[in-house]
């Protein structure tokens, strides 16, 4: 009997339906490091950015080793932005982490994410489509969806190359806090797929 | 003469010092080998020279092409090269579709060949000798990935002439350059739909198409793309990226695959974007207006085709007799035959003519539970009704019914309350009297839950019985009832076979109450069942109606022992009225059952015939699981090998699409395919390999090792 009710563990149908920028983000409730559990629409009127990470991609790796996702957490957080650090990675995957290896990641990488949302079954991810670890959302104040993809123009895992990318994020960022529009809105993200469960 | 013979000289020890110079060392990194190999052995002032970086990969390993899909990164390729010397951009070998759970990347496994060109000034000096250089770095992923750099280099002779003899590896740098797209000899053109961007070729294509935008975010990697032929035009619809829904292109680049089974090429495309044609197809991939058709119906071969034009009748009833016997050890009727097994425990101790008597009572009970099916089934199908076997089981009532009888049965097996007093065996005339009626009803039950469960053999032996003359179906039906029966029937008829059961005592007690977890067992499996058709709702109903029951059989039993008197039997009663009332009430949710149909990272589709025709016409290879959640077979032959991660890559690595068919609740469309492939129940598996005529019909127990085997062809 356990294998009949185990049938029922597998719902998810993968679906890829990308959240539209220039449209309301979609809505999402998540589990935190905390086990506090939030949702997107509670911070309605703030602007929020979703991080997808793996502590284990070298591409991830190259943001937080050189302290560039530190920095741009630090920069817009201290001015009111909610920034949620998503993991989507499956356990058995890489990545995949319990609520108290995630603090200790924020800790020991002196990261400052509002919060870390623990998603193993992947289903925030797929909701956003999140395709790569890192891979970027800026939603305002309404809710809008501003930018999606990838955090700089530079492709690699080159730690060199971070200083002469366009950091795409911050730009889009500027850009909302200036009451200006994004310039680039989208991006192609880059980075390890995100492990997401099988 | 010394001076003429000099240069001749000199440039023969030249050759010879030079003769490997074309093959740069390999550099292993993690995961890969790499090294630069020129086409020629030498380079000439003027002219261009091929440069291969060719990789070998590990074993489950990729690398990117040049638009890498969803992730990953393409080749970058730093030169390092003499004065003049210009390295062209790589050229990158066909891409492959390379799926990663929800994600597709489009990449290369293997031994990937890029191909740069590199022009030679006119200023090189022949006999000096050039030094190439590059810093390579690419991703390699598996699962994880590595970004991986090297530093290649190759050093090549400078010689006025080209030499004639060709590079060691020039045979493969010829295949890796006949392998390059090649210049389109069909006509495209691209325009615009609410999905995306919708390719028109126009000429003669055969095979497996698929388009790689040169561009990323143009179209969606792992979006579905419907493709449609009229006439010469084939259409492509594809999805639509961020990048065209904010601009669409002039027109669409990439690289069009033509795959058939012994040959892929690749062709540059360079679509230009027009309005929408006029004749343009439907290209949403759900197309109800496609022709329902059963595409293998015709081509299928059945186990009992031949059986079923033969005359002579006999070989198939002796199929489904067997079929009956194996019935008996078929996951849903293992219970039952527990219980039948605790009705001879409990006449064990009474005489042989009693034991002769629950046989034969026992084998007339299944006899006319399955003359009733079959002639209830046939009646049915005659006034046109769309039923299949174990049609009983999609009403969520008959379900709940079920199993509220089987969780009082097992209640009455932990000795609640008893039926009659036969099960004590005091050895009246009424007690064998009550024993023979549960016989009887043993055998209805054993039919009415076995339904689902029919096993291999019998599907194409029911499929037959309901295509036959009534009179023929009805043999066939009863002689399924003489192998269920066969067991028992043997044992109570020949005396020395009866006398192997052991002697009645108190380990009766502990049999019949270890019974009742089996029967509780069969309960929960009901439950999981009215949950897919009835939700929520329906479970909360169904409790509810099951503790009304238990209170009923709890009160009846203090009535038994005399500790209760006329009010208690008036209470029983009404307690089991009582219990009817939510029963009555429970009805088919409104969403569909939704947990069986998915396989994880598997590409799963919702079945029907127009959306079959869909993904056959697309080229897709597609397996068809017909399956229900009563379905017991179904489910085992889905956690034990379409759910096992061997099966599910070899889903993935042929790009398969897992079509489910439920018909957990009653589906005429469903119902009608499985007549056409003259099944009358499920499970029944097909697999369509691409552009094949008709699907391949898998076993009703499949085996991890088969399955792949029809996937992989082999």
């Amino acid at each position: 009997m356990n294998m009949l009710i185990a049938a029922l563990a597998f719902l998810g149908v993968s679906s890829t339906a990308a959240p539209i920028v220039g449209s309301t983000a979609p809505d999402f409730t998540g589990t935190t490091t905390n086990g506090e559990t939030i949702s997107l629409s509670q911070f309605e009127n703030q602007k929020v950015i979703l991080e997808w990470s793996n502590h284990g991609c070298p591409y991830v790796q190259k943001h937080y080793n050189s302290g560039n996702m530190q920095s741009v957490q630090k920069r817009t957080t201290a001015e009111g932005v909610v920034w949620i650090t998503i993991i989507s990675s499956a356990p058995g995957e890489q990545g995949y982490v319990n609520a108290a290896e995630a603090d200790d990641l924020t800790h020991t990488r002196k990261a400052a994410p509002t919060y870390v949302v623990l998603d193993p079954e992947g289903d925030i991810g797929r909701l956003y489509a999140a395709k790569t670890t890192p891979h970027m959302f800026l939603i305002d104040e309404d809710q809008t969806l501003q930018y999606a993809g990838a955090i700089d123009s530079i492709p690699t895992a080159n730690v060199n190359d971070i200083a002469r990318a366009e950091n795409f994020v911050m730009a889009a960022f500027r850009s909302l806090q200036n009451g200006q529009a994004v310039v680039t809105k989208q991006s192609q993200p880059y980075g390890c797929a995100v492990k997401y469960a099988s | 003469m010394k001076s003429r013979l000099l240069p001749v000289f000199l440039s023969f020890l030249f050759l010879f010092s030079f003769a490997h110079a074309q093959i740069g060392a390999p550099v292993t990194t993690g995961n890969a080998e790499s090294r630069l190999v020129a086409e020629d052995e030498a380079v000439v002032p003027g002219q261009t020279v091929t440069v291969a970086l060719m990789q070998t990969l590990r074993e489950g390993w990729h690398v990117y092409w040049q638009n890498p899909g969803d992730s990953g990164l393409p080749l970058t390729l730093d030169w390092t090269l003499p004065e003049g010397f210009e390295a062209a951009a790589p050229l990158y070998p066909l891409p492959h579709r390379l799926p990663l759970g929800p994600l597709v990347n489009y990449g290369h496994e293997g031994e990937p060949i890029f191909l740069i060109d590199i022009a030679v000034p006119e200023s090189a000096v022949p006999g000096e000798v050039a030094e190439l250089a590059v810093d390579a770095s690419w991703l390699i992923c598996a699962d994880v990935c590595v970004p991986e750099d090297a530093r290649l280099t190759l050093t090549l002779p400078i010689a006025a002439a080209r030499g004639a003899g060709n590079g060691r590896y020039s045979v493969e740098i010829d295949r890796a350059r006949r392998n390059q797209p090649r210049k389109a000899d069909f006509e495209a053109v691209y325009y615009h739909t609410d999905r995306g961007p919708a390719l028109r070729l126009t000429g003669a294509l055969e095979g497996k198409l698929e388009f790689y935008p040169y561009a990323p975010s143009l179209v969606e990697p792992s979006g579905t793309t419907v493709e449609r032929q009229d006439g010469e035009d084939i259409y492509l619809g594809m999805q639509a990226g961020f990048a065209y829904r904010a601009r669409q292109p002039e027109s669409l680049a990439g690289v069009l695959t033509v795959e058939t089974a012994n040959s892929r090429r690749g062709y540059e495309v360079f679509a230009p974007k027009i309005d929408r044609p006029a004749g343009a197809l439907d290209l949403t991939p759900v197309n109800t207006n496609a022709q329902p058709e059963m595409p293998g119906a015709e081509g299928a071969t059945l186990p009992l085709e031949a059986e079923a034009g033969s005359p002579l009748l006999l070989p198939t009833l002796l199929l489904a007799f067997l079929g009956g016997i194996i019935l008996n050890v078929m996951p849903c009727v293992f219970p039952i035959v527990f219980l039948k097994a605790a009705g001879f425990a409990a006449v064990a101790k009474e005489d042989r003519q009693v034991i002769r008597l629950h046989g034969i009572l026992y084998t007339a009970g299944i006899l006319v539970a399955f003359a009733g099916l079959a002639g209830l089934l046939i009646g049915l199908r005659a006034g046109g009704e769309q039923l299949g076997w174990g049609f009983h089981l999609q009403s969520p009532i008959a379900i709940a019914v079920f199993a509220i009888v089987l969780f009082l049965i097992g209640l009455n097996l932990f000795g609640l309350f008893e039926v009659g007093s036969s099960v004590q065996g005091v050895g009246n005339n009424l007690a064998s009297k009550g024993g023979a009626v549960g016989a009887f009803f043993t055998g209805l039950l054993a039919v009415a839950v076995a339904a689902p469960c029919i096993g291999p053999l019998l599907g194409g032996a029911v499929g037959l019985a309901l295509s036959q003359s009534a009179l023929t179906g009805l043999r066939i039906f009863l002689a399924i009832g003489l192998g269920l029966a066969f067991p028992y029937l043997l044992l109570s008829l020949i005396p020395a076979a009866a006398s192997i059961l052991p002697r009645p005592g108190p380990w009766m007690v502990t049999l019949r109450q270890l019974f009742a977890f089996a029967i509780f067992a069969t309960v929960i499996w009901l439950v999981w069942v009215l949950s897919m058709q009835a939700g929520p709702s329906g479970i909360l109903k169904l409790g509810l109606a099951m503790l009304a029951a238990s209170f009923g059989a709890w009160i009846f039993g203090r009535v038994q022992r005399g500790q209760s008197g006329l009010i208690g039997r008036i209470a029983a009663a009404a307690m089991l009225v009582l219990a009817v009332i939510p029963l009555s009430r429970i009805t088919t949710a409104e969403a569909g059952p939704s947990s069986l149909s998915s396989l994880g990272e598997v590409e799963t589709a919702v079945w029907s015939e127009a959306s079959l025709a869909e993904y056959r016409a697309a080229g897709a290879p597609v397996f068809v699981d017909f399956t229900a959640a009563w379905c017991i077979t179904c489910q085992v032959n889905k956690q034990t090998v379409l759910n096992t991660s061997r099966v599910k890559q070899a889903f993935i690595e042929n790009n398969v699409v897992y079509m489910v068919a439920d018909w957990t609740n009653r589906d005429d469309e469903i119902t009608a395919a499985l007549e056409a492939l003259g099944r009358a129940g499920v499970p029944v598996y097909l697999y369509y390999a691409p552009n094949a005529e008709a699907p391949i019909i898998l076993p009703q127990l499949l085996s991890t090792k088969g399955v792949i085997g029809v996937i992989e062809g082999s």
